[in-house]
């Protein structure tokens, strides 16, 4: 069989009988037979691959759906919404409201260099005293492996951060850029000023999207936000059984999904997870119950050491973890207002260098709602926020009696075996 | 348990001796220079007895302008000059409080910081009565580890929140947060602000604002009639002293010096053969390192990235009049601005430097932890030999901590630059 380009659905539905009974892989070897043989061409190979890729999504469970949107850079969601004639914006980092984003018909997209491995293109510009995770985002931003997306907005979070928005934008200049002040305090003057800054913001995201964020697209948007926050919480509920029927792996990547989907879809495949989940065996295999503490986190070998040697991650203060989707947004009539402060106020990270406090009891909530064994505070070479408030971190938990290791790594999977043998001891050492 | 006063160690008495032994090698190598230590011997002597005359010590950031203390007859501690002086203690610089720090901060956060936890956790110094820091500005470190020691600590402190940005917007909010420090001061002392006070106060910064740009404009002159050696110490002075009479007294000999030279036509150095600007953190462990460059290569830094002050003159007119110029001299802090927004004000800064102080060659010597401006030294080299055609040499130290790169190792470095350049 010789395919023509006319013949291709149909050959399609007949190719596609495979998906149900090979793997992927299998299925792939068999086409790239046909193509060595002058069968099919490349371009057909590769519109099957992703057909199948399709295909194999709606036969997934939603577990598996998100943990496939946790781990790609772009997926179908943001195909769809894009063949829609709507824009996908990227942004860093936690403070920065998405409602308003949403309530414009703009897609948020938050920024992870996933399965980044090296950053030879941002060394170009960046030196090796700046973050791994900066470093990879601008090398994937240098790359253009954010094809997709139609504008960047950042943040005064770091001063990586901020420096990696500003060669980004000298670079490869996309063709929105925004840049939002966000106060370090949250007094009532600070929350003045960022009620500004979000009008600004505002105003620029409605001339780029054309569609006016209206009192009421805004609440919408707020609404569906706020759902994804519930059903967050009642997901991580789960984690405080005494067996959780998710690892700590699944939990991150259920997160991480949030990130690079619509909220509305996202929040359809996580009431169908909560439903999942409920029927799904807990693995018995538990030896210590786990905090991670720390920022910008999505490497999953490192849970996987940790999930190796029997420990299970049950909670967490990540930027990309809880600290997500702890605070629901109570709104008054002054949405802007209200969201200036809901961003300023909640759960946050050491940029907030005043709001210690507020952080330390939020950890230590956690640690007694998720009944904690034992810290793992993991902060990326050269993030001085982290690096500089880890003193006070296990201060704290010593007062309470809790187990604390302080543990410095990149953002990308590397030195795992010296990273397995201080986990290992760490566990070793709860347990005993 | 604290140690009694009398069993404990303190760092001042060690930096006045630091000081008196840097006033001797002055006074033999540049008798005529001595005189400039003088205005540091004293400040230090002043808190060195404050203990013991009840006087009330504030420790601040570099980036925190320290009028306000002088407005309450407080005894301001700029932490970050008190680093550097530290640093040229003989033998030992900072390494002992440094290594005892970094047993609770990682080793890449800045030594200024480092430094001064590891000096709390040694005991080695009176603790202050309070703390006030600059959130925004310079850098993450001292974001985090400044407040985290004040709260190690139990002692009040102050954050001056500082926007990215620097328009009206932003210096009406600056305004205001000077205004909140004014208010805490109160509360510390327990007593109302005397505006008359902080006018006079304002009135001597003024001045020294007006001699700094005089001493600005004679070391635009070819031949700099000014020795690189006063940069440090007016960097020093400005931010520590600025609103005290000392310091005008200072600054008026350093321009007598000036003016001298300047008519006899004469530099500072027999032949002047290269300008530099230095556009970062010079090199504070050693600044001997200055002299071999003018001695051995006619090489003179004429501008370090610590002088570059804008000549901001404040109207004493009101309290509203007074906070918003405290809020540009806040908003135009040297170390501050140039790292704080984007990274356009850095490259304005430097390119700035180089063309106004009509240098030959610019210098980044890239204090390690000064990561918002590692990220984008490459652009600014790029960007200076694109406008003007100058060469940036960069090179990664630790202006504190000699362990990472010394002086001996810094040398070799000049030497093939500065041959580059002939």
């Amino acid at each position: 069989m010789f395919l023509q380009d006319d013949d291709f659905p149909h050959a399609l539905s007949q190719w596609l009988i495979f998906y149900n009974t090979f793997e992927k892989s299998i299925f792939l070897y068999y086409l790239s037979s046909l193509m060595r043989q002058g069968r099919i061409f490349t371009k057909q190979l590769k519109n099957l691959e992703i057909a199948f890729e399709k295909r194999k999504y709606e036969h997934m469970d939603n577990l598996s759906k998100l943990i496939d949107l946790s781990t790609k850079l772009d997926n179908e969601y943001i195909e769809k919404w894009k063949q829609q004639g709507r824009k996908v914006i990227g942004f860093f980092c936690s403070y920065i409201p998405e409602e308003i984003m949403y309530a414009s018909d703009i897609l948020p997209y938050r920024i992870r260099p996933t399965k980044c491995t090296q950053t030879k293109e941002a060394d170009i510009y960046m030196s090796n005293v700046n973050c791994t995770f900066a470093r990879c985002c601008l090398d994937y931003g240098l790359r253009e492996k954010f094809s997709f997306l139609d504008g960047l907005i950042s943040m005064n979070s770091c001063d990586h951060i901020r420096r990696l928005y500003d060669i980004w934008r000298l670079k490869r200049p996309l063709p929105f850029m925004h840049f939002l002040s966000v106060p370090h305090l949250n007094h009532r003057r600070a929350i003045e000023w960022y009620k500004d800054e979000l009008k600004i913001f505002k105003d620029a995201i409605e001339k780029q999207s054309g569609v006016s964020v209206t009192q009421d697209k805004l609440e919408k948007a707020i609404e569906i936000y706020n759902r994804t926050r519930r059903l967050l919480r009642k997901f991580s509920e789960v984690m405080k059984q005494d067996f959780p029927p998710i690892t700590g792996i699944e939990y991150l990547n259920v997160i991480l999904a949030s990130f690079v989907t619509p909220k509305e879809q996202y929040n359809q495949l996580l009431e169908g997870l909560l439903e999942e989940i409920k029927v799904r065996k807990a693995s018995s295999n538990l030896k210590a119950r786990l905090m991670l503490i720390g920022s910008a986190f999505d490497q999953l070998e490192f849970i996987k050491i940790i999930e190796d040697s029997n420990g299970r991650v049950v909670t967490d203060t990540l930027c990309f973890g809880s600290r997500f989707y702890y605070d629901i947004f109570e709104s008054d009539s002054d949405l802007i207002g209200s969201l200036a402060k809901f961003y300023l106020h909640k759960a946050s990270c050491p940029r907030f260098s005043e709001a210690v406090k507020e952080r330390l009891d939020f950890i230590v909530e956690k640690i007694r709602e998720f009944r904690v064994d034992g810290a793992i505070y993991q902060r990326i070479r050269y993030c001085n926020l982290w690096g500089g408030e880890a003193f006070l971190t296990k201060k704290k938990l010593e007062e309470i009696g809790i187990p604390f290791i302080n543990l410095e790594r990149e953002y990308y999977p590397t030195a795992l075996g010296a990273l397995r043998t201080r986990v290992e001891a760490f566990i070793e050492r709860i347990v005993k | 348990m604290r140690p009694e006063k009398e069993d404990r160690k303190n760092i001042y008495r060690e930096i006045k001796d630091t000081l008196e032994s840097i006033y001797k090698y002055v006074s033999s190598k540049h008798p005529d220079e001595a005189w400039a230590y003088l205005p540091s011997l004293n400040f230090w002597e002043k808190r060195l007895y404050a203990e013991d005359t009840g006087e009330k010590i504030i420790w601040h950031n570099f980036t925190t302008i320290p009028e306000p203390f002088y407005a309450f007859d407080l005894l301001p501690i700029n932490c970050d000059p008190m680093t550097a002086y530290m640093a040229r203690f003989p033998n030992v610089t900072i390494a002992k409080w440094v290594d005892l720090s970094q047993k609770y901060l990682p080793d890449h956060v800045c030594a200024f910081d480092k430094n001064l936890l590891g000096l709390v956790l040694s005991d080695d110094v009176p603790f202050p009565a309070a703390m006030v820091g600059t959130a925004g500005e310079p850098c993450d470190s001292a974001l985090t580890v400044f407040p985290a020691i004040s709260k190690h600590l139990g002692i009040p402190h102050y954050m001056i929140d500082i926007p990215y940005w620097k328009d009206e917007r932003t210096i009406k909010y600056v305004s205001n947060e000077m205004k909140g420090l004014l208010s805490f001061l109160e509360e510390l002392t327990g007593r109302r602000l005397d505006l008359d006070k902080l006018r006079e106060v304002i009135k001597y910064s003024n001045r020294a604002y007006e001699l700094l740009h005089e001493i600005q404009l004679q070391r635009m002159h070819i031949p700099c009639p000014l020795p690189s050696r006063f940069l440090m110490v007016d960097a020093g002075l400005m931010v520590s002293q600025i609103g005290t009479t000392e310091i005008i007294s200072y600054l008026e000999k350093e321009l007598e010096i000036g003016r001298k030279k300047l008519e006899k036509g004469a530099g500072t150095i027999p032949e002047e053969k290269k300008r530099i600007a230095w556009v970062h953190l010079p090199i504070m462990f050693d600044t001997k390192i200055w002299d071999f460059m003018e001695e051995g290569f006619g090489a003179i830094v004429v501008i370090d990235v610590l002088n570059a002050f804008k000549n901001i003159l404040i109207d004493t007119s009101n309290i509203d009049s007074i906070c918003k110029g405290l809020a540009l001299r806040e908003l135009n802090t040297t170390m501050g601005m140039e790292v704080r927004g984007p990274a356009e004000y850095f490259f304005e800064r430097a390119i700035q430097m180089a063309r106004d102080f009509k240098v030959d060659a610019v210098v980044f010597g890239g204090h390690t932890a000064c990561e918002q401006s590692w990220a984008i030294a490459q652009l600014m080299k790029d960007i200076v030999y694109d406008e003007l055609g100058i060469r940036t040499l960069i090179f990664d130290c630790d202006g504190l901590d000699p362990r990472i790169l010394t002086s001996e190792k810094m040398k070799p470095k000049f030497i093939s630059f500065l041959e580059t350049l002939q």
